[in-house]
């Protein structure tokens, strides 16, 4: 027995600490008598040895371990209801009272001292933003360049997570030279703009479709949209027949003809179609491409009864999604940035392919066969398009310095240049389409009369832009001189300064957010408001309001995140911070099982993550109550959404906000596809890890992890046992009992989801099970089986019980000031790279309690965040 | 006009970001450079021990790979038999994991460094046991140690650094034969070293600059920024060392470069093709430590009778039509590692095979994959010089850690080790030849 070590130990701490006699403490007696019936070393229930446990609030092993006493004795679960012997609430008060004044006062010497957030790296998104941000540069991609980042909390922003080793460093320096390779102005004019309407029975993966009967040729007749009869419908191809086909597809002129191609099928491994256009110069693109859909007949053409959707793409990197209304073709306009070299492919995205079975291989072929398509008129091509030349990227690193011919007599080193190269073979442009002389190209370069002068000038505005802060002259010399070494060793000027750019974006002035223990000031209160708003650097406007000390005034604070809320590069801030707080980042961690889920593909996946962001744009942008994160009477969807939800209204592919009423299991992030999505693993579902996500993301009640060695659920997907009456056999053991009561039943309100997020009354099954009633549109029907019926009943921790999502949500409902502290919690998680510990509960309860005083509005309550002592403490 | 809805998660390919023009360092595999100071005074032995780890990160189906019987006269599971010819060549062990890691698939970031708690928020990874060995003898090769893919590029693979960083991997075996064996022109080494000096130069810079912030930090603070005076000195040592060896020649090779299987199903001749890299790597004494990661995840495998990709399979619900196809998967695997094994003993050098030298740990982070479990991992370990030939079993309930199995791999080359990560001591029963 260890009490008087115990006693010993708080003894000792208080006589050090708060000065009270060992008389006077409250907790040995209240411990002893409630407590060490089981929490003691021999019984240690729940790995729990108060007897043990020293009152060295400093160690922040045990200050976690008080923390989680005073936390169940605050909610009342410990000591357990049915012990007789309970303390009084004034006796529980007191315990709680010193306990909390000692928590405080362990924590404020080294908040003082230390402030709560560690100094830490840029993420590398945040890298990624501020390299194109300081650039101009807002399509520039190399956060994949990067080693992955570490994370605490689920949150990469959290300052202990973000290590750094000599492989990022190395990184950081390739980055930033694929950054300046892309920025720099290697001619002093701009590459040749071409132009070009690209029919698609010209591309050769295209035309084989046509010719093989995988897709038609189609054109307008006087009745409207009809085969063309240069190539109609062919039947049922194989084998020898396809190649036949396909060469007299060619001899009959199919790759010459303007007419549309109808598509069945969506893109698949060894279904690619190009549009056979790839740059020769990256840069910014007009695409324009003309789209319908239709319903085919046996041959003939008749209306859809949906907008169908198509996709341009660039290898795994998604251009946009394009609708095709049903026989009226609507002509859809990007510019994307794109690379040279990377062939521009199309997908009819919103189409299925069964089975692997092609439309070719139906019986009867394309023309006998009933289903929708996607027809695609033309692409025209527009580009690289410039704003000016030199373009502003340029401009950044070299002001208007002249771009001339290199002087290959001056004995400096030609800088290096890459090749004019055909993208890939049978794309356009061909080389041949270029302009004679772009073919036989000189080398261009800045060049620069007084170089040593020019250099501190370019020099001297940019390091206060990266460095978000004023720089000295004499900092700027010392890049200088890094120039002059490069060129004394006879490097051309633009190599010189490439090699001062690079120090400065791999230099610990960039690479770090420098804070100051205490209220932070105007200067690192812009660079936490940007790095939380922007997830990237401050702007000239937010620098310059810092530099004048007026950052923190509270009218001036507002009105700048207001600006920043409106700034387009706020959505950096929607979709980082989503996919770290809902965890939408594992979003295509698996792939669900294609048999049990048919009608899972891309274009339903990316619509998924497009309204989780668009709620939190429109929860913001409408300042709508904190209690829509788990009921609002409005979705944000599309039309393959609504369908996949069984809603009706939305047309095409655009997210808008549709109406839904209170009455429906739908509503708030709590039922979002996407989340249904990224917590289950593809082929089934788990109670326990909804029920998880659900209490640590939404609800703000921590689980802990499970302990080692407990056996797995080995999931069955027969339709023999249901994941209910598994869990019930694990929750029969009393030492799993105790944290699945708390974890399981918001899970079980989530099992009328299955792994894509539908709503379903019965579990799929592969074995036994009734056949679906589920056709598709082509008559394919869906091969799972309809196994036992979803029990969604579950009962709280405090007893509340509910019988389905509908009435789980008004459970939650009844506290909105829970749901606001935690989204409160996880927003300041954040917005500061800290976690949230007990010694900021305090500042937590007066922004929720200000958020509250304002109605619980989001965008209200973000100000609240960025007006917080919270906040803006370090 | 209208304005489409726009991709919400546009990924890239990694392919297409190695395209930088030629004013990117264009370093030579610089993380796999150990710097020169770490070199031990230790001799090398005429035939050195190396170390090669390979782990398949979809687990393996248990009936089908752990033997019941113990000891020397274990019978042939459907797995073992396709490496029967390798029996005595190779020892399989059962009951053995790494402890308090569970987290489902994080627990492949564990695999190799036995770091607690993957997939829990504060998982922070520690050194992997390649690495520590590459710290200690990895100046001894031109590669100190070399991180290799077969599969989809992913993230945070198998081997980390001492501060929990992943390392990244080759993935096409062309790339990794033009390293090993192609040596540029003159000039280019020149070019080379020219912009490694460079390199160095600007990690001069920043070092020398990034002094001015330390003033006035807190403990807590300056152990963060310390960090990057770290960084920036295990980089130049790399720099430093990569020069060193720019200019020795490469050995040489009768084997032609090879052409890189790019069909992604194809993963038998990628795995065959990467392993006939790894014998050439290792037979040149280019490198002693590799780790292979064998990542078969979202593709549909082109083996005769598979009709879904890996991972989907792993997930089968105890579906055997679905377990059916992923044993042809797993089948392949160890049909790949057993011509690996006939490979090595086949090279014959001073003291045996390379075999015998080459000690091979072949295993997984899951053992049921349907289960995500994490416990009694399927794990062989193939010559190097051990008492090879038997089953050693240990508690099924509770497991002994692999740690141990490392332990006794790093004493087994010659590092200094008593003990790594979760160890408590080498492993019983696995002894010297």
């Amino acid at each position: 027995m260890n009490l008087r070590l115990l006693s010993l130990g708080l003894a000792a701490w208080l006589a050090e600490n708060l000065m009270v006699s060992a008389a006077e403490m409250p907790a040995t007696a209240f411990l002893e008598r409630y407590c060490f019936e089981c929490h003691d070393s021999d019984t240690k229930k729940g790995g729990l040895d108060l007897t043990s446990l020293q009152a060295d609030f400093a160690d922040p092993k045990a200050f976690d371990a008080w923390v989680k006493v005073h936390d169940r004795i605050d909610s009342g679960d410990m000591p357990p209801k049915k012990k007789k012997q309970r303390p009084t609430e004034q006796e529980a008060d007191q315990v709680l009272a010193w306990l909390d004044t000692g928590l405080y006062a362990a924590k404020a010497q080294s908040r003082e001292a230390e402030g709560r957030s560690v100094i830490r790296r840029l993420t590398s998104s945040e890298y990624e933003n501020a390299v194109r941000d300081l650039l101009a540069m807002p399509d520039l991609k190399i956060k994949e360049m990067l080693p992955a980042d570490g994370s605490r909390g689920g949150y990469n922003k959290v300052g202990e997570a973000l290590d750094l080793s000599h492989v990022q460093l190395l990184r950081y320096l390739e980055a930033v030279d694929a950054a300046l390779d892309s920025a720099i102005a290697t001619r002093p004019t701009p590459p040749p703009v071409l132009k070009k309407r690209i029919y698609p029975a010209a591309q050769s993966n295209m035309h084989k479709a046509v010719g093989t009967g995988n897709a038609v040729l189609l054109q307008k007749g006087p009745r409207g949209f009809e085969q063309d009869p240069l190539w109609p419908a062919p039947g049922r191809l194989i084998n020898k027949a396809y190649k036949d086909s396909y060469i007299e597809s060619a001899k009959a002129g199919v790759p010459e003809s303007k007419s549309a191609v109808g598509f069945f099928h969506p893109n698949v491994v060894y279904l690619q179609t190009s549009y056979g256009f790839a740059p020769v110069y990256s840069g910014k693109y007009r695409l324009r491409i003309s789209l319908w859909s239709f319903q085919w007949e046996a041959g003939k053409v008749k209306p859809s009864p949906k907008t169908e959707v198509a996709m341009l793409h660039v290898g795994s990197n998604i251009l946009g999604y394009f609708d095709a209304p049903s026989l009226s073709p609507l002509v859809t306009e990007i510019t994307p940035w794109l690379e040279n070299g990377e062939p521009v492919m199309f997908n009819s995205a919103s189409l299925f392919l069964h089975e692997g079975i092609q439309v070719r291989q139906h019986p009867g072929g394309a023309a006998e066969y009933v289903g929708p398509g996607i027809s695609t008129d033309w692409l025209e091509v527009e580009g690289p398009l410039f704003d000016e030349w030199p373009p502003e990227s340029h401009k950044r690193l070299f002001a208007d310095l002249p771009i001339k011919n290199f002087d290959k007599a001056s004995g400096t080193t030609a800088p290096i240049r890459t090749k004019l190269r055909q993208p890939v073979s049978r794309s356009w442009p061909d080389l041949s389409d270029l302009p004679p002389e772009e073919l036989t190209q000189p080398i261009y370069s800045v060049t620069s009369d007084n170089p040593k002068a020019d250099a501190g000038r370019l020099l001297g505005a940019f390091l206060p832009r990266a460095f978000r802060r004023p720089v000295t002259e004499a900092e700027v010399q010392q890049y200088v001189a890094l120039v002059t070494s490069r060129l004394e060793d006879k490097e051309s000027f633009e190599f010189a300064m490439r090699y001062a750019y690079k120090a400065a974006l791999t230099s610990a002035n960039f690479l770090f957010r420098l804070e100051q223990p205490g209220k932070l000031d105007d200067k690192a209160l812009a660079v936490r408001l940007a790095g939380w708003l922007w997830n990237s650097l401050p702007d000239d406007p937010l620098l310059s309001l810092a530099l004048q000390g007026k950052l923190h005034e509270p009218s001036v604070l507002n009105s700048e995140v207001e600006r920043m809320l409106k700034d387009p590069k706020s959505e950096r801030f929607i979709a980082d911070f989503l996919d770290q707080w809902l965890k939408l980042k594992d979003i295509n961690s698996t792939d669900p099982d294609g048999e049990l889920y048919p009608e899972f593909h891309v274009y339903l996946k990316d619509s998924m993550v497009a309204e989780s962001r668009a709620f939190l744009r429109e929860l913001i942008d409408q300042d709508l109550n904190v209690t829509n994160i788990v009921a609002s009477d409005f979705l944000m969807m599309n039309e393959r959404l609504a369908e996949h939800y069984f809603f009706v209204g939305p047309k095409g592919s655009k997210i808008q906000r549709v109406p839904i009423g209170t009455d429906t299991e739908r509503g708030g992030f709590l039922t979002q596809g996407s989340v249904m999505k990224v917590t289950a693993n593809g082929t089934v579902t788990s109670p326990v890890i909804r029920g998880i996500w659900v209490n640590d993301r939404i609800l703000g009640v921590p689980v802990p992890p499970p302990p080692p060695g407990v056996p797995a659920i080995d999931p069955d997907t027969h339709g023999a046992t249901t994941i209910r009456e598994q869990l019930e056999k694990h929750r029969a053991d009393p030492v799993c009992a105790a944290c699945h009561a708390r974890i399981d039943p918001t899970g079980f309100a989530l099992e009328g989801f299955d792994v894509i997020g539908r709503w379903r009354e019965a579990y799929r099954s592969r074995g036994a099970g009734q056949p679906t009633s589920m056709v598709y549109p082509d008559g394919w029907r869906p091969k799972y089986k309809i196994g036992p019926a979803v029990d969604c009943k579950g009962a709280l921790p405090d007893g509340k019980s509910f019988n389905d999502i509908k009435e789980l949500r008004k459970i939650l409902l009844a506290d909105p000031d829970q749901i606001a502290r935690n989204f409160t919690q996880h927003l300041l998680t954040y917005a500061t790279g800290a976690s949230m510990s007990y010694v900021d509960r305090k500042g937590v309860e007066k922004i929720v309690a200000e958020s509250k005083k304002q109605g619980h509005g989001i965008r209200k309550l973000i100000h609240a965040i960025a007006q917080s002592d919270v906040f803006q403490q370090k | 006009m209208n304005f489409p809805f726009l991709a919400t998660k546009p990924t890239l390919d990694r392919r297409s970001f190695l395209r930088s023009s030629g004013a990117a360092l264009a370093l030579p595999l610089l993380e796999a450079m150990t710097p020169t100071f770490a070199r031990q005074s230790g001799q090398d032995s005429l035939t050195p021990k190396r170390m090669l780890c390979i782990m398949t990160n979809m687990g393996v189906i248990p009936r089908y790979f752990f033997p019941k019987k113990v000891g020397r006269d274990y019978e042939l599971t459907p797995y073992l038999q396709l490496l029967k010819a390798h029996r005595k060549d190779m020892t399989v062990f059962s009951g053995v994991s790494h402890p308090d890691v569970g987290g489902n698939h994080s627990s492949e970031h564990s695999f190799l460094s036995c770091a607690p708690g993957p997939g829990l928020s504060s998982f922070k990874n520690t050194i992997s046991v390649d690495q520590f060995a590459a710290e200690q003898i990895g100046d001894r090769t031109r590669f100190g140690s070399l991180q290799l893919l077969v599969g989809t590029p992913h993230d945070g693979l198998i081997s980390q650094t001492r501060d929990g960083v992943a390392l990244p991997t080759i993935e096409r075996p062309s790339a990794l034969y033009k390293r090993l064996f192609v040596q540029g022109a003159p000039e280019e080494i020149e070019d080379r070293v020219k912009e490694l000096k460079k390199g160095c130069s600007i990690l001069d810079f920043v070092r020398d600059e990034a002094k001015s912030l330390e003033k006035g930090l807190n403990a807590r603070d300056k152990s963060r920024l310390d960090q990057y005076f770290t960084s920036v000195r295990d980089l130049e040592q790399r720099l430093v060392h990569a020069q060193d060896w720019e200019r020795k020649p490469k050995p040489t090779t009768k084997v032609p470069e090879p052409v890189d299987v790019v069909e992604p199903s194809e993963v038998e001749a990628q795995t065959d093709l990467m392993y006939d890299m790894i014998k050439l790597a290792l037979e040149t004494d280019s490198t002693r430590i590799i780790s292979v990661y064998l990542g078969p995840l979202v593709v549909v495998p082109n083996i005769p009778g598979v009709e879904a990709e890996t991972h989907s399979l792993t997930h089968h619900g105890n579906d055997e039509a679905k377990i059916e196809q992923l044993t042809k998967i797993e089948q392949v695997q160890f049909a790949c590692l057993d011509r690996l094994f006939t490979s090595l003993s086949g090279a014959k050098e001073e003291g045996g095979s390379l075999m015998d030298n080459t000690m091979t740990l072949y295993g997984s982070n899951l053992s049921n994959a349907n289960a995500h479990d994490t416990h009694n991992l399927p794990v062989i370990l193939a010559g190097g010089g051990f008492k090879h030939g038997q089953h050693l079993a240990f508690d099924r309930s509770r497991n002994t850690p692999l740690a141990n199995v490392f332990v006794s791999m790093l004493q087994q080359m010659g590092v200094t080790a008593d003990k790594f990560a979760s160890s408590t001591g080498t492993l019983t029963g696995l002894e010297k030849a």
